[in-house]
């Protein structure tokens, strides 16, 4: 029965246990709890900074666009300003066009007024002067009819002219 | 040494009853890991994706229901050897 | 394999088949009986005159566990000196036996506040008990045997001798393992609550629990017992029938790898399960 004594051997066995149990708590499960929590927290704190990453590359993206839309608002308004400015010059170059002709055809009338005038004003005074050459004639009364006549149709003629 | 009646009768006493220690405690074992095994087969055949851990349980079930195999071992040598 | 291992395998091959053809020749006990005699019984000493319990010794199994108990520690040294969040290869092995472990305790216990100490308690025992029953069941050594009260040293004749292999190892950590538990029992449910549990379903079950909790240290212990003792009786036997020349590593690696493993595992297994089952 000696398989199956309980001795001294027992206590001894207790003690060397406990002191590999505190030495083992001392040198390793201590620094592999201390280890694995620093892996979880570098993890977290990993996970952390890619959320915050993500947030700002958000925050980027969000003012591109704003910066995008204000982009297409300035360019959109340049674009406005040019047509207007454009179709200013339109109607612009359109009524001075429009004033020059005005003016053109005005002078032209006047020009034709004025010369018809003067046309008149010389017919005047040359159907004066013939009037007055004929009344010499007629009141000299040294012509004849025919004479007359001929002399007549040929200042007319030359009137004409 | 003399060898007497009795000293055969202890002799003849000793290898019996360790032949049937060990033989009798090998049935409970050999029916309960038998179970084990015939189960740890089936949920194997309907979940093949848990092999890992069904022998690993499988192996840990046997263990504990060799147990009584292993105390009527050590009875059969404790008979042989030491009675 | 790199040229070191391959020439330690071959130094080690040598040495063992020396020692081994010299123990067949010289050392071998003619009878047999002469080498089942010593087989069942333990190198004790006395230490005083006086015949009792505490004056007793098994010199054996306390060399044989401080051997183990100082390779773990300088191993446990090394290995805690340099434990870096990115591990190297001894740290990583060491991490995952960790994380086996915790794993396990952390899914059978329920409250927070016991999983690191009992997973302390566990993985101790789980590393000091396969350690012990590799050493003894896997790795030939020293034999060491008792004829007719002399002790006589046999190398390479037997594996070593495992401290799990005596019952004195085995029933201080099962009973260790009983008081841890009820002890925090105590801490989780408070001295009343602890004692209510004795009487759980009614009070006419008192006597089956106080019965029930008495056979668990005893079965937890003499399962490893069984296990490892069986296992080196098988192991001497066999070498003994084949005298000593060419040990059955088929054997060694069943009884001292396999068996010893998930004896440990076991052993620890049950020892979280006690707990687990007193605090809850």
């Amino acid at each position: 029965m000696e398989m199956f004594e309980i001795n001294l051997t027992s206590v001894v066995q207790l003690m060397s246990f406990l002191l590999l149990l505190y030495i083992l708590k001392k040198f390793l499960y201590d620094k592999y709890f201390e280890i694995t929590d620093a892996r979880k927290e570098k993890i977290e704190g990993e996970i952390k900074k890619a959320e915050s990453l993500r947030k700002e590359a958000e925050e980027y993206k969000e003012q591109a666009k704003i910066e995008l839309q204000k982009i297409r608002e300035r360019t959109d308004e340049i674009i406005k300003k040019a047509k207007e400015e454009a179709e200013k010059i339109i109607i612009d170059a359109q009524i001075k066009a429009e004033d020059e002709a005005d003016k053109i055809l005005k002078s032209a009338r006047e020009q034709i007024k004025r010369e018809r005038a003067e046309m008149l004003s010389e017919v005047e005074q040359k159907a004066g002067e013939l009037a007055i050459v004929l009344a010499m004639k007629i009141l000299k009364g040294a012509l004849d009819e025919k004479a007359k006549k001929e002399y007549l149709i040929k200042v007319l003629k030359e009137s004409e002219k | 040494m003399e060898k007497t009646l009795a000293d055969a009768l202890i002799v003849m006493g000793k290898a019996i009853g360790a032949g049937l220690a060990m033989g009798i405690g090998a049935i409970g074992p050999g029916i309960g890991e038998g179970n084990i095994g015939a189960h740890a087969m089936d949920a194997m055949a309907r979940q093949p994706e848990m092999v890992g851990t069904i022998t690993t349980r499988m192996l840990l079930a046997d263990a504990v229901a060799e147990s009584t195999g292993i105390y009527s071992l050590l009875i059969a040598f404790l008979i042989l050897l030491s009675l | 394999m790199n040229k070191k291992a391959k020439v330690g395998l071959i130094i080690f091959i040598v040495v063992y088949f020396t020692i081994g053809i010299i123990n067949a020749f010289y050392f071998v006990p003619k009878d047999t009986s002469e080498v089942t005699q010593g087989l069942a019984s333990r190198w004790i000493v006395q230490i005083s005159d006086k015949s009792a319990w505490y004056t007793r010794l098994n010199p054996l199994t306390i060399a044989m566990s401080w051997a183990i108990i100082i390779g773990l520690i300088i191993f446990a040294v090394k290995v805690g000196k340099n434990f870096k969040i990115i591990p190297d290869r001894k740290q990583s092995i060491t991490e995952s036996v960790f994380d086996f472990m915790y794993e396990i305790v952390e899914s059978v216990i329920d409250d927070p506040r016991f999983v690191k100490p009992t997973f302390t308690i566990a993985t101790t025992l789980f590393i000091y008990i396969a350690v012990s029953n590799i050493l003894g069941g896997a790795v030939p050594g020293l034999n060491v045997s008792i004829a007719n009260g002399s002790v006589k040293f046999t190398l390479f004749s037997d594996t070593f001798f495992a401290p799990t292999a005596d019952l004195n190892t085995n029933l201080t950590y099962a009973l260790m393992v009983f008081v841890i538990s009820h002890a925090f029992a105590i801490k989780a449910k408070g001295v009343k609550g602890w004692l209510k549990s004795w009487f759980e379903p009614n009070p006419i079950m008192f006597p089956m629990n106080v019965i029930g909790e008495l056979a668990k240290p005893i079965s937890h212990s003499l399962r490893l017992f069984g296990n490892v003792g069986g296992g080196a009786i098988l192991t001497f036997m066999l070498s003994y029938l084949v005298k000593y020349l060419l040990l059955p590593i088929v054997f060694w690696g069943f009884f001292g790898i396999f068996v010893g493993l998930i004896q440990a595992l076991v052993f620890a297994m049950l020892a979280v399960a006690y707990i687990s089952a007193q605090i809850s």
